[in-house]
């Protein structure tokens, strides 16, 4: 190496250590955290999921792949996976579509475009337990909106939350996911929409395709692909997570415990395994089956859609 | 003198890098210290750590209790006996919402709350988060106590709870609605499920039992009407014809569609009640004083009927008990004041108990002499507590509820008859047998 070289490196060199503490000095309590608080859990979780850990968290007596049979070999888990993949096979493409429909809609408004973003933006922000109360007491109960308005077309008043046959509680549940997480979907479908190049359109009107059905199929969605498919990674993934408006509305707590059971989520069931029963290590082996169940399907569903396949 | 002010005429500052570093660092460093320093105020979340010199710290968990005057009533206890013995400092913790989970979680941590409420069962008892006191009580006191009370807080054979407030489940009816409609109150089952019918007419219905139909509040209760036990021994004992039957009550009256679902307030709350939603209903005798406010005299209480003609008449055995962790620093100090509080001062478990809400004293001598409790529905209330609240057997766990109540759900959700019900609960119970067989190993 030359002299020449070697005196244009050191600077770089001082550059660099000099760089590197503020680096580290700003990225070093993130990575404790994220040691602290997430990766040593997430250990721990794993070693106690095959431990019998009842009204305890020590490590030590192995009970090897118990938990995850016994979990596994458990009606009500297994009913709470079933729930929880139709529960998903529905709310996954039924947002996907409200999302990119009202996407679509609000990027074709051209004046007050903002005002529509924030409206359907600012459910995003509402807490999950709040919302699914306001649905519970307010919009489903007896004397609630929803019966007022079946009233006025002199419908007899509906138990929306309680009733089994017809199944009227998914109504309950799906409308409250749908009200808080669409405006999320919206501005990430509506930053594609606004990423996609005008001259595509403009040169499909020169080759005499209208706007449409025609240019959203052929130009639209090709150039949402990559947009579309994390789309569909975050909602089937927070489908999965379902929790709050489980928990809330059809109960898990002190009271009404009996509508928990219309339809109970994986973590519902954990959570009353782990926090309500105090096992430990059946709730982590179900935490653990759960997440492999997320990353399978994640997995097929990237290989379907082609995610970060070259365009 | 504002910022802007005191820089006016000057060249602005600015901020450049390592300003801006070290204000960054300082205030990283600044909130990791208040995060991880020490509260030994009253707000502090762990058992005896942060002790001042020579004070036994005792933290104390309460539930949050829903009638006014309660939080500042413990407090007030508390400041009673720091007073008379000032080497004891006690940071009460009272905790809305889900109380239960954050005391789980607390309690298989290394420094639990000191002293907390709830019930004891053989779990806790097994997993050493529970301390006897079968010091703490006189052969006295215990002769005091409800018997059923002290064999609630009985776990082979010592006493590990102190009640603080007894509760009991209570039929409310509106004697004008029953008048009106020309219905007696209900004496039994099948009277019960005739009036249900009878009251229930365009917006009112005859019956609530909370709104999920009374899965919750009756699961439990129904087969005790008819005489089932749920644990005999070491054997899950509730799958059998009786218990079959009784749960058909349920399976009627949701059928039927005589209870009211869907209210804003559930069982626990008399709101339904109070406003006329439904003619009778089952919640705590903590409502009787809403009831009363709301209704007047034009009520009065049942415990819940018996089943046909054979079975006995239930209420629950409900409220709360004082614990001790065995692992507390101060297990002495910690059962002293467990001792003063809810064993010796009849004082305070007379006003907790019926100054702010309503609730059974646990003592028999204060029972029977407080004033609020020697006429009307309240003195029948204290009849039931003596003679038709059953505890379960402290065997009883979450993981063999859960088994039991997703049993009688399903056979309340599908309508089911006696025959598919005991196939239901025999289900039901081969999972419930293998779990207590591993509770009792």
């Amino acid at each position: 190496m030359s002299i020449a070289a070697l005196a244009r490196r050191e600077p770089s060199r001082r550059r660099g250590r000099g760089a590197a503490v503020p680096f580290w000095l700003f990225i070093g309590p993130l990575c404790v955290g994220l040691l602290v608080f997430t990766v040593v859990p997430i250990a721990w979780g794993f070693l106690l999921s095959f431990s019998r850990a009842r009204g305890s968290i020590a490590l030590g007596t192995w009970v090897g792949l118990s938990n995850y049979a016994n979990l596994l070999s458990d009606p009500q888990f297994r009913g709470a996976l079933a729930t929880i993949v139709v529960f998903a096979v529905f709310i996954v493409p039924v947002t996907f579509c409200i999302s990119l429909g009202l996407a679509l809609l609000v990027n074709q408004v051209q004046v007050g475009r903002g005002f529509f973003r924030t409206v359907f933006f600012i459910p995003t922000a509402v807490s999950y337990v709040v919302a699914s109360l306001v649905w519970k007491m307010e919009i489903f109960s007896v004397n609630g909106l929803a019966n007022i308005v079946v009233g006025l077309f002199h419908g007899q008043s509906i138990a929306w939350v309680s009733t089994p046959n017809p199944p009227w509680f998914w109504l309950v549940l799906v409308t409250v996911r749908l009200w808080l997480q669409v405006g999320l979907y919206l501005i990430i479908f509506l930053a594609g929409l606004q990423d996609i190049p005008q001259h595509l359109y403009e040169s499909a009107a020169v080759d005499g395709a209208r706007r449409g059905w025609r240019t959203f199929w052929y130009i639209t969605l090709p150039q949402l692909r990559n947009t579309s498919v994390a789309v569909l990674f975050l909602i089937l993934i927070a489908a999965f997570q379902a929790f709050d408006e489980f928990y809330n509305i059809l109960g898990g707590g002190m009271t009404s415990g009996g509508n928990a059971t219309l339809a109970r989520t994986p973590l519902v069931y954990l959570y009353q395994i782990a926090l309500g029963q105090q096992d430990y290590g059946r709730g982590s082996a179900g935490a653990f089956i759960l997440t492999a169940l997320i990353v399978i399907v994640t997995l097929v569903q990237s290989r379907v859609f082609g995610f970060g396949r070259a365009d | 003198m504002d910022d802007r002010r005191s820089g006016e005429g000057r060249r602005p500052r600015t901020v450049n890098r390592r300003h801006f570093l070290f204000g960054a660092t300082a205030l990283a460093g600044g909130t990791l210290a208040a995060a991880c320093g020490t509260n030994i105020g009253s707000g502090s979340s762990g058992g005896s750590s942060g002790a001042p010199k020579g004070k036994a710290v005792l933290t104390q968990y309460y539930h949050e209790y829903g009638e006014a005057g309660t939080e500042q009533a413990v407090h007030r206890y508390a400041q009673e006996y720091m007073k008379k013995n000032p080497h004891v400092q006690i940071n009460i913790e009272w905790i809305p919402g889900d109380y239960t989970t954050k005391l789980n979680t607390a309690l298989v941590g290394s420094n639990p709350p000191d002293i907390f409420e709830g019930g004891p069962s053989l779990q806790m008892v097994q997993q050493k988060q529970i301390a006897p006191l079968d010091d703490l009580y006189t052969s006295a006191d215990r002769a005091d106590f409800f018997s059923n009370v002290m064999e609630q807080n009985t776990i082979n054979g010592h006493i590990y709870g102190a009640k603080i407030v007894t509760d009991v489940g209570v039929l409310y009816y509106r004697k004008s609605m029953l008048e009106h409609a020309g219905v007696k109150p209900p004496e039994n089952s099948d009277d019960l499920v005739k009036a249900a019918k009878a009251l229930t007419s365009g917006h009112v219905k005859g019956l609530f039992v909370g709104n999920d139909g009374g899965i919750g509040a009756l699961y439990q209760l129904l087969p005790q009407s008819n005489k089932v036990q749920f644990i005999n021994g070491s054997k899950i004992a509730f799958a059998t014809q009786a218990a079959a039957e009784a749960l058909q009550v349920l399976v009627e009256v949701n059928h039927e569609n005589v209870v009211l679902l869907g209210y804003t307030e559930d069982y626990l709350q008399p709101d339904a009640f109070t406003n006329g939603a439904t003619a009778m209903q089952w919640t705590g005798l903590w409502a009787m004083r809403e009831v009363q406010q709301g209704v007047g005299d034009d009520f009065d209480v049942l415990p819940w009927p018996r089943y046909g003609s054979d079975g006995v008449p239930a209420t629950f055995l409900g409220g709360w008990s004082e614990m001790i962790s065995p692992k507390s620093k101060y297990l002495d100090e910690a059962k002293d004041y467990v001792k003063w509080l809810w064993i010796q001062n009849k004082a305070a478990q007379e006003q907790f108990n019926l100054a702010y809400g309503f609730h059974l004293p646990p003592r028999k001598s204060i029972a029977a002499n407080a004033k609020e409790l020697r006429s009307g529905p309240a003195k029948k209330a204290v009849g039931y507590l003596g003679k038709d609240a059953y505890p379960i057997s402290n065997s009883w766990d979450a993981d063999i509820d859960t088994d039991y109540s997703d049993a009688v759900a399903s056979i309340v959700h599908s309508n089911m008859d006696v025959a598919q019900s005991l196939s239901q609960l025999q289900q039901a119970r081969q999972k419930a047998q293998s779990e207590l067989k591993q509770e009792l190993t």
